[in-house]
């Protein structure tokens, strides 16, 4: 199968993928009392308490931070977090998927990969409720500029190639190597570390501030990082590259998916 | 619409094997080092059959024969271990009770996805949410979550949406036996509208007696193989006394699954122990007739009081002790039994009869004296105690009951009136 006939059939399932995102999303929330409000409150309460620890307990220095205070930091530590959490969730989510939906595997005919969609998207939305809250951040922050930040949504393009790939990388292996969800909770405190969220590339030593741009992770965040606080405008290249790049491991994943689903149901 | 005939199914040397993996990592060693880490189980075997769009094939076989696997591999769920099926158009299937609903979600948002599922636009689905909800009969509950349902709600919702999106082919794996009796026949007319209109059947069951009103084609199945392809009335025979036979080597209750050989415990559907007891006796229903008509018409006219009624009931005796009886009960729409009659209470029972002998009871209701309104049909097939049933036909036939007297209430009652001055 080719993969332009997938991402045809995939399209063509777009109804269904917007259906089955929203039951996602409700059933996440749906029963808890604070509802969607957990999608802003735990991202807000890590901040305050990475904000104090890594500001005044450590006092990391920003670039650009030095009249700005602790908003400046603060901003530029969400905006990294953002970032983490979104891979943070794929990584969780990814490799029990297919556990979860044995009955679309085993009971109906089911398109499958297009679960992937379903979860990746799934995290998006606290991205986005994210992103609102850093707009309310930069309009009280001076040095802040507000207006270029609707721009973000090109600069952070390659996230969503990067979450459903994971999704499909992981949902797949995840059938046959339990190991996996062993795994994920230590890479992503290795991830936290890492990236550059608690710090910037700009303040480490060479050869460190070049190796950490191989993270796929370190991209989003110094771009938004420098949309908002930079003098002039992220480079565009950088981001087009990572574009392909997360694209092909998409795709990739998306290979390997169609090839280890026939498995699924002799295991599951 | 387009020029290949939908609806069309095609299966070829379809063989299926079960693979048991020790652990999840030996699938993958398999692929990878092309070594066999799994136990292999036979369930299928050579199954080859082809179906015109508008065909119904019923598909027989005792529990654990391979009919769920069979039914599987068509619609899709399953992939064939060798061979293939070929099939064309839209396919709605009802294989498992409840499967494909998530418990949390309401009725309304259930029928939803199923129906995007099945490929309709939100638009198409919008249209056909009030036909489905009407049909499906849930009324308020449908807001409900599933998980709260009853089987039959939730078999009533899943057939409402497989048979409303207008498949093309349509599979049906024992789902309409856990339904309830007034659902069962309209289900049934159903089914039988979307076969004249050119849908292909697929239909898995116990009950003798809806396979043969359905379909042109019986498959019979056993030990995963195919024993016999013919039409039914030929099938179901030959059907029937294989399990006569069956019942005179073990001549316990129940047959042991053993019997079944190596495909005994592949996982047939919880609704097959539903019916058990119908195929153990091995007495059934041949076939009904009213006043000299018989389904596929569902609904018969009469007049109250003046039509002269007869319910002819063709049944074979099977061996097992003692010969069974008919009975017809009359039921209202909200199924409330208003009356019944076993043959018991008037056939002289004593010595007569004998196993293994097809028999015509008569039931005979002269001027029937039932008021105007709707009643529905059942016919039982009974051990003379009248306890326990070996057969049954629910809701097969409506009497649509006029009149002129305009009186009210179900029943005539012999009655005279007096008028005198005082």
């Amino acid at each position: 199968m080719s993969f332009i006939n997938a991402l045809r059939t995939d399209w063509s399932n777009r109804h269904l993928i917007a259906s089955l995102l929203q039951r996602r999303i409700s059933a996440r929330y749906r029963g808890t009392a604070l509802g969607l409000l957990w999608a802003i409150i735990m991202p807000l309460v890590m901040l305050a308490v990475y904000t104090l620890v890594f500001q005044t307990f450590l006092s990391v220095r920003w670039p650009g931070a030095e009249h700005g205070g602790g908003l400046v930091a603060a901003l530029n530590i969400y905006l990294g977090l953002l970032v983490l959490n979104l891979v943070g969730e794929n990584l969780g989510s990814a490799p029990t998927l297919m556990q979860e939906h044995t009955p679309y595997i085993k009971k109906i005919v089911f398109p499958l990969p297009i679960l992937g969609y379903v979860a990746a998207f799934a995290t998006i939305l606290p991205l986005a409720i994210g992103l609102v809250f850093v707009a309310l951040f930069a309009l009280a922050t001076p040095q802040a500029q507000v207006a270029r930040l609707p721009l973000i949504l090109f600069y952070w393009l390659p996230l969503i190639p990067l979450a459903v790939g994971l999704q499909w990388w992981l949902s797949a292996l995840g059938v046959y190597l339990r190991d996996l969800t062993m795994v994920v909770t230590p890479v992503v405190t290795l991830l936290m570390f890492i990236s550059p969220v608690f710090y910037s590339i700009h303040n480490l030593p060479k050869p460190w501030n070049e190796w950490l741009l191989y993270n796929p992770l370190t991209l989003p965040i110094e771009s938004a990082r420098m949309l908002l606080f930079g003098s002039t405008l992220p480079p565009l290249e950088p981001v087009l590259g990572s574009l392909a790049a997360t694209i092909v491991f998409a795709l990739l994943g998306r290979w390997v998916f169609n090839k280890l689903q026939k498995g699924f149901a002799d295991v599951l | 619409m387009s020029s290949e005939p939908r609806g069309a199914i095609r299966v070829e040397h379809l063989c299926k094997s079960f693979k048991h993996y020790a652990k999840p990592t030996d699938w993958l060693k398999e692929k990878l080092f092309k070594r066999t880490y799994a136990h292999e189980r036979k369930v299928l075997e050579d199954i080859n059959f082809s179906l015109k769009p508008g065909e119904a094939l019923g598909i027989i076989g005792r529990n654990g024969a391979g009919k769920s696997t069979l039914l599987q591999l068509i619609t899709g769920t399953l992939t064939p271990t060798s061979g293939r099926v070929v099939k064309t158009g839209r396919v709605a299937a009802l294989l498992e009770l409840g499967a494909g609903f998530n418990p949390d979600f309401s009725g309304r948002e259930n029928a939803r996805l199923n129906a995007a599922l099945m490929g309709l636009s939100p638009q198409e689905i919008e249209e056909k949410l009030p036909v489905i909800f009407e049909f499906s009969g849930i009324g308020e509950a449908l807001d409900r979550p599933v998980r709260t349902y009853s089987s039959g709600m939730i078999v009533r919702l899943a057939f409402s949406v497989a048979t409303a999106v207008e498949p093309d082919i349509l599979i049906i794996d024992e789902a309409l036996s856990v339904g309830d009796g007034a659902f069962a026949r309209k289900s049934f007319e159903r089914i039988q509208t979307l076969l004249e209109r050119g849908c292909t059947l697929l239909f898995c069951s116990h009950s003798m007696y809806q396979v043969e009103k359905l379909c042109q084609r019986i498959l019979w199945v056993e030990g995963g193989e195919a024993v016999l392809y013919d039409r039914p009335e030929f099938a179901v025979q030959k059907y029937q006394m294989f399990l006569d036979d069956m019942n005179q080597i073990t001549p316990s209750d129940s047959i042991p699954e053993s019997a079944t050989g190596p495909a005994s415990d592949m996982g047939s559907s919880s609704s097959d122990s539903a019916n058990d007891h119908i195929e153990i006796g091995r007495s059934y229903i041949k076939s009904i007739r009213i006043n000299g008509f018989a389904p596929p018409q569902t609904a018969f006219e009469v007049v109250s009081e003046q039509t002269n009624l007869s319910v002819e009931i063709e049944y074979q005796a099977g061996s097992g002790a003692p010969v069974p009886l008919p009975a017809i009960t009359f039921q209202l729409a909200n199924n409330t039994m208003i009356t019944s009659t076993g043959a018991w209470f008037s056939v002289p029972v004593s010595g007569v009869l004998r196993h293994n002998q097809t028999y015509l009871a008569t039931a005979y209701f002269p001027r029937l004296p039932l008021l105007r309104g709707e009643y529905s049909l059942s016919v039982y097939l009974m051990e003379p105690s009248g306890t326990d049933v070996l057969d049954k036909v629910e809701h097969f036939m409506t009497l649509d009951v006029r009149d002129n007297t305009k009186a009210a209430g179900y029943f005539a009652i012999p009655h005279e009136w007096q008028l005198r001055e005082r």
